[in-house]
């Protein structure tokens, strides 16, 4: 780390590898990668990155940031990603404002899920997207009964593609809103988080063209129409999480839920926890990622003609595309070998009917009714460095 | 021990005139005393000091956690707060984590990471040289706050806040 009073140029990283033996099945860290851990291979895509970061103090009061980060990614496999570009004017010690391109912090450490080393595990267990905005945020910190709160608004437009079973979504130019109160004193921590934002772009993908335009003569059509369609969707968060610290025991667990019209709740949880023995860090963690699986029929009765069966179908599996049901167990040990390098060593049981960490064509070419739950167990092993 | 930094005075021992077993299981006992010793009354306890121009008389744990750890920078009377860090490993520094969270150095490097690479929180300014540069330091900024070792402290500084190990 290069420090100096004005300018500073740091960086993290991660060498991470997985491994699973599910056939069929691509395991990926978060929903921006389509290509991730195939069966079978050893794989260092998933979590391997590297982050430099320009920190430049232009005043007392003006602070600007850049960060880039090379990284397994849609389109552009480790071509560098602009994921901050800030200019921050601190008010006082306890209050700024960031114009340009920021971390959503919507989710509990929601705008550091890349820093491997400021975390405990591998990866976090859910991995909320988009990640990031181009917009401003505001911040202030009171004292309140001993600890801090901390108040935060933030207003853009986000950015990142990412993949689902009905291809590659691109969540440029989505405008947002959210706000956020974190509440610290001691070792706990409560934070509230609130948000929504309206999808400006729709799937792009030939088969589901042809699908809008079958729907169009269906009974029930325009109500499938509006489950699929994702242009000017709207969608709203809120997040409740609690968070334990004291000493050699870290705890954290998080509840949140994403509604959007059409679309059941998607409601997801998760909670770890961790102990530190000397450099080993034993830790344990849950998710569960769940949303109601029926589907909308298209009102046209099966077996009529091969076309409108073939409709029904497609019909059912682009609304099968949209669900996540998912859990996942994860053990692990982290073993810090000094003041900028930890290595962690885990293993992830991820059980699935919808999924979300595993990328299971087969599975997603399948109606939500006709799917079985599935397992995969995914052992991965990483060094996170600061530098 | 926490750390070797002032492990005891062995120089004069006489360790290579002995001979026998006798002697060398003296010496083993002698090792064990002074190392339990060392242990347990080696170091005078840390304790959180600023000018003594300040008009803050004493701080409580929760308010050093809050401006260390970067939630909330200010004095209980609104002046800033601005804490001064001891450089690289230094054993006050071990200590004083050690006391005031019972964090390693590796968690609190690993929390300011964290808020660093996320823009959030500049961490407490690393003051560079031994202790007495970092003293004259806290004595030097307005609003600053530091940890040392208790015991003899020179009297511009005062005690804020003392924490037992």
């Amino acid at each position: 780390m290069a420090d100096d009073d004005r300018f500073r140029f740091s960086g993290f990283g991660t060498l991470g590898a997985s491994y699973h033996d599910t056939p069929g099945t691509i395991f990926r860290r978060d929903i921006s990668q389509r290509n991730g851990a195939q069966s079978g291979v050893l794989s260092l895509r998933p979590d391997s990155m590297l982050g430099l970061q320009f920190d430049a103090r232009l005043t007392d009061r003006l602070d600007a940031m850049v960060q880039l980060i090379s990284r397994e990614s849609i389109d552009d496999a480790y071509v560098p990603q602009v994921s901050w570009a800030y200019l921050k004017y601190k008010l006082g010690s306890e209050s700024s404002v960031r114009i340009g391109r920021m971390g959503l912090e919507f989710y509990l450490q929601g705008d550091s899920v890349e820093i491997g080393y400021a975390n405990l595990m591998v990866r976090p267990q859910v991995i909320f997207y988009p990640r990031g905005f181009d917009g401003v945020d505001v911040e202030n910190t009171f004292p309140l009964a001993g600890g801090a709160l901390r108040l935060k608004a933030m207003t853009g437009w986000t950015h990142g593609k990412l993949v689902s079973g009905q291809g590659v979504f691109d969540t440029a130019g989505s405008p947002f809103v959210g706000a956020l109160a974190e509440y610290q004193r001691e070792s706990w921590t409560v934070r509230l988080a609130a948000g929504g934002l309206k999808l400006r772009k729709d799937t792009s993908d030939p088969e589901l063209d042809a699908l809008r335009q079958g729907l169009a003569m269906a009974p029930r059509g325009a109500q499938i129409l509006d489950v699929i369609s994702m242009s000017n969707r709207r969608q709203n968060f809120l997040s409740a999480s609690l968070a334990y610290d004291a000493g050699p025991l870290q705890t954290q667990a998080s509840y949140n839920i994403i509604a959007s019209p059409d679309w059941p709740d998607r409601r997801i949880f998760y909670a770890n926890a961790g102990y530190r023995l000397e450099r080993f860090t034993p830790y344990i963690g849950f998710s569960a990622m769940h949303m109601d699986r029926d589907t909308v029929s298209t009102g046209i009765p099966d077996g009529l003609s091969p076309q409108t069966d073939r409709l029904n179908a497609a019909a059912s599996i682009a609304q099968s595309m949209l669900k996540v049901n998912q859990d996942t167990w994860t053990v692990g040990l982290r073993y810090d070998l000094g003041n900028n390098l930890a290595i962690k060593a885990q293993a992830d049981l991820v059980h699935y009917i919808d999924p979300s960490s595993m990328v299971d064509s087969v599975q997603e070419l399948t109606p939500a009714g006709l799917r079985e739950w599935k397992r995969a167990t995914v052992y991965s092993l990483s060094v996170d460095f600061l530098f | 021990m926490e750390e070797g930094d002032s492990v005891l005075p062995f120089r004069g021992f006489p360790v290579l005139s002995m001979d026998g077993v006798m002697n060398m299981k003296a010496l083993f006992l002698a090792l064990l005393v002074l190392l339990a010793l060392g242990a347990s009354s080696g170091h005078a306890e840390i304790v959180v000091v600023a000018g003594a121009d300040n008009e803050t008389r004493a701080l409580s744990r929760e308010d050093v956690i809050n401006i260390f750890m970067g939630r909330y920078r200010r004095f209980p009377n609104g002046q800033e707060a601005v804490p001064l860090e001891r450089e690289g490993d230094a054993p006050e520094r071990r200590r004083f984590y050690q006391s005031l969270l019972n964090k390693r150095l590796e968690e609190i490097h690993a929390y300011w990471a964290r808020l660093r690479f996320s823009g959030r929180t500049e961490p407490p300014r690393v003051i560079p040289g031994g202790r007495d540069a970092y003293l004259r330091a806290i004595t030097e900024t307005p609003g600053a706050i530091g940890y040392v070792e208790g015991g003899d402290l020179p009297r511009d500084l005062r005690v804020l806040l003392s924490l037992p190990e």
